[in-house]
């Protein structure tokens, strides 16, 4: 079946079989690896994304569905070559150890910060609910997300 | 996903073709919502024979309408979408909203739908507890027509609704008669605060004007193999007052039932952990009550 979707700004139109899920055909047919594959089954949060303004699990988005959706994945949050905010948060707040989980936090951070710009720490422990560091970094990316807000706010003056 | 047979995944232009489909295939067709349970199931073998899915996205069924007599929500309606209606979180559906903010992860909640969680029948999910307590119906459609089931009379068992291979559950009914009178809560017990329940339990009080218990539904999840509604209890409550007494009474006689034995806690845990739950869950409406 053919589906038409965006990935990060760019309208791709792609061959796909009705049982394959988004993250293999992010992977393996349009090579953007930046989106990892974890536990494969829901649950570790790695292979986050985003469709439509909202975070979900690619391991388990059925391709098809995605048809005629936008997509974002952490390719698509560079800014002419410079990391955006988030990531560069991310990095200042010493959020990263060995890394593997990191490019789907920052696509759950990324989904916070641009549906609230004032999240309750509740906000931000349920936007993070899906997503498990087992270096335990995990406990900074609250403070990557203040300082990303932060620097958004900034900017703004 | 492991779906080693499918052939077609169908996005339904319309109900009709959504239904002729069921009928055509049957067994072999499965619809697909938010694609969340389906998944697990493929994952673990459980799809092998599955031929076609067809996805409801594309029908406009994710709407939730408040009108005089009750609060309509198609099936199709998302966790997030109920989180997000504010109207929800008032005290008469307090449950609800309470029951979809502790449902799994961001992820899950951003795909997931109500529609799924009360059609795939398992005992623990947060959801259908919490519209039992609320004497939902769920509206039903095949081929053959359309039919209104109360949900405390849908579950048959572990992972078999009341619904024939060719019906559609298009819609959930919540009847609101008594709106200013209605209290209702939920609460869960899990390992973590976003993972699956090992009980939960949703309760839906009408007080009179004296303060007097008018009707009562006490439901809980994972203590059968489908929600257990708890009709003694009620008779206990009827016409007394609402006080901490009361609240006492309950939480010694449940649950009326033995628990089944969890992977994660034995029956006599998942007994302790009932009591302790309804109690809490109870003392939370009275200590918010006249916060309207």
């Amino acid at each position: 079946m053919r589906i038409r979707v965006k990935v990060n700004k760019g309208e791709q139109e792609l061959e796909v079989k009705p049982h394959d899920t988004l993250l293999t055909v992010i992977r393996d047919y349009l090579g953007l690896l930046g989106t990892k594959k974890g536990c494969d089954s829901g649950g570790c949060g790695a292979c986050t994304i985003i469709i439509n303004g909202k975070s979900v699990y690619s391991c388990m988005y059925p391709a098809i569905k995605a048809d005629g959706k936008e997509i974002i994945t952490i390719e698509g949050l560079e800014l002419n070559g410079e990391l955006s905010r988030v990531q560069k948060a991310f990095i200042d707040a010493d959020s990263v150890q060995c890394g593997y989980c990191i490019p789907g936090a920052i696509m759950s951070a990324y989904a916070l910060i641009n549906e609230k710009l004032s999240p309750t720490e509740e906000d931000i422990e349920e936007a993070f609910s899906g997503n498990l560091c087992r270096c335990s970094a995990g406990y900074t990316w609250k403070k990557a997300v203040e300082l990303a807000l932060k620097s958004e706010k900034q900017r703004e003056f | 996903m492991y779906l080693p047979n499918l052939k077609r995944y169908v996005k339904a232009k319309s109900l009709e073709e959504a239904l002729e489909l069921l009928l055509t295939f049957g067994e072999k067709a499965k619809i697909i919502a938010g694609g969340t349970f389906i998944y697990q199931m493929a994952e673990r073998g459980l799809l092998k024979d599955l031929e076609v899915l067809i996805d409801l996205e594309d029908l406009g069924l994710n709407y939730i309408k408040f009108q005089d007599d009750g609060i309509y929500i198609g099936a199709l309606a998302t966790y997030r979408d109920i989180i997000n209606e504010e109207k929800l979180r008032r005290p008469e559906t307090a449950s609800i909203y309470k029951a979809a903010k502790s449902i799994s992860t961001m992820q899950i909640k951003n795909v997931g739908t109500i529609g799924g969680a009360i059609s795939i029948s398992l005992p623990y999910l947060d959801l259908p507890i919490a519209l039992c307590s609320l004497n939902a119906k769920l509206r039903i459609k095949s081929s053959r027509g359309e039919r209104t089931v109360e949900i405390r009379d849908f579950y048959k068992d572990y992972l078999k609704p009341g619904m024939e291979s060719d019906e559609i559950l298009v819609e959930v009914i919540i009847p609101i008669r008594k709106r200013n009178k209605s209290l209702s809560n939920f609460a869960k017990f899990g390992r973590t605060k976003f993972d699956f329940a090992l009980v939960n339990t949703s309760v839906n009080l009408v007080l009179d004007e004296e303060g007097r218990i008018e009707e009562a539904t006490i439901a809980f999840g994972n203590i059968d193999r489908t929600p257990l509604i708890e009709e003694k209890i009620v008779k206990l409550m009827k016409g007394r007052e609402f006080n901490e007494e009361v609240i006492n009474e309950v939480a010694k006689e449940v649950p009326s039932i033995e628990p089944y034995e969890s992977p994660q806690a034995p029956s006599w845990f998942k007994r302790k952990v009932c009591k302790v739950l309804i109690r809490d869950c109870l003392m939370e409406v009275f200590n918010s009550r006249g916060i309207k």
